[in-house]
């Protein structure tokens, strides 16, 4: 008796990439419409205090794909599994997309905020610090299909970068600087009628950046699925085309 | 695709940090005062950095999205290619 071919188990990464896709593309049209139509302008900054309302969910979102980076690496350095690898890649370019969001919207709104794009401030140089080291992490595994070695190397820089977070997050608080802090607890607060549009910002870029993770999670897995298989083929004799 | 993307972040990360050089030498600027020629206060365009900022914005969040699906494009190129190679060898 020939056993029935079972049904392939539905692909649950798709249908979360597909759902959560889904959720960013409405709740991204909703932060359009409450930054642009809802929110009142603001008094002094005008038409450009509405970067607010990326500048400050693409900080969330870098420190998301940071720390997703961070723990990726910190697994696979403990147990030595591929897909704790995958999580840190991901992350890591999560991370620094974000990263390089804000240190080009940030400069933007301080030009017209400070008259400069550029002060060294704690937080932004601490932001800029930060982005450079999951630069080099990414560099560092863009050189050829990266070995055990490189493996390991960029996730130990991936943990290094990690407390630097913490440094941006503080970094006002404890050497103050020109960074506002409107929405901490020693800052003067947004105005209600800003507040819809913040907090649609943020989840807006929670749903982003887990889309963007699954979908860079799954295609590094697919990728190091596909290195095997070359290594299994290469090592039975067959010429790996 | 990965190496252009980093040279281009690296060229933008490092345009950032060295803008303050472009609002010109704080000596200079202390000792020389010079008449307002146009408007008496600066004007910033705050709608071109708005959509300079937005327009980057989804820019690169595009950017992401096109580099994760040619990614996924050659890996499942390279594995047909690698399927095709392992049954032409079974076939011989």
């Amino acid at each position: 008796m020939t056993a029935r071919p079972s049904t392939p188990p539905p692909d649950r990464g798709a249908l979360v990439w597909n759902v959560l896709g889904a959720l960013t593309l409405v709740s991204i049209a909703a932060l359009v419409y409450l930054a642009f139509f809802v929110a009142p302008m603001e008094e002094q900054m005008g038409i450009a205090q509405k970067i607010f309302y990326i500048h400050v969910p693409s900080a969330y979102g870098m420190y998301v794909g940071f720390t997703f980076a961070a723990v990726g690496g910190f697994l696979y350095l403990w147990k030595r599994e591929d897909r704790y690898d995958a999580l840190a890649a991901a992350g890591a370019e999560v991370g620094t997309l974000f990263c390089f969001i804000v240190l080009v919207t940030g400069p933007l709104w301080g030009r017209k905020a400070w008259g400069v794009y550029w002060v060294w401030d704690p937080r932004l140089t601490s932001t800029l610090l930060t982005g450079m080291i999951y630069l080099a992490y990414l560099s560092l595994r863009s050189v050829g299909n990266p070995g055990e070695t490189e493996k390991r190397f960029a996730a130990a820089l991936a943990l290094v970068g990690f407390p630097l977070l913490f440094l941006i997050k503080y970094s006002v608080q404890r050497w103050s600087g020109q960074h506002p802090v409107v929405i901490t607890g020693s800052g003067g607060g947004i105005a209600p009628g800003m507040v819809p549009a913040l907090t649609t910002g943020f989840v807006a870029f929670s749903f982003l950046a887990a889309w963007m993770l699954v979908a860079r999670f799954r295609v590094e897995r697919q990728r190091q699925r596909l290195e095997h298989l070359k290594f299994l083929a290469a090592e039975r004799g067959l010429e790996v085309p | 695709m990965t190496k252009k993307l980093l040279v281009l972040a690296f060229l933008l990360l490092s345009w950032s940090a060295s803008a303050q050089e472009e609002s010109g030498d704080p000596e200079e600027r202390a000792s020389a005062f010079r008449a307002v020629s146009g408007p008496q206060v600066e004007q910033v365009p705050g709608g071109a950095l708005l959509v300079g900022a937005y327009g980057v914005a989804w820019l690169a969040i595009l950017g992401f999205f096109v580099h994760v699906g040619r990614l996924n494009a050659r890996t499942a190129t390279d594995l047909a290619r690698l399927e095709r190679a392992v049954g032409e060898k079974r076939e011989s």
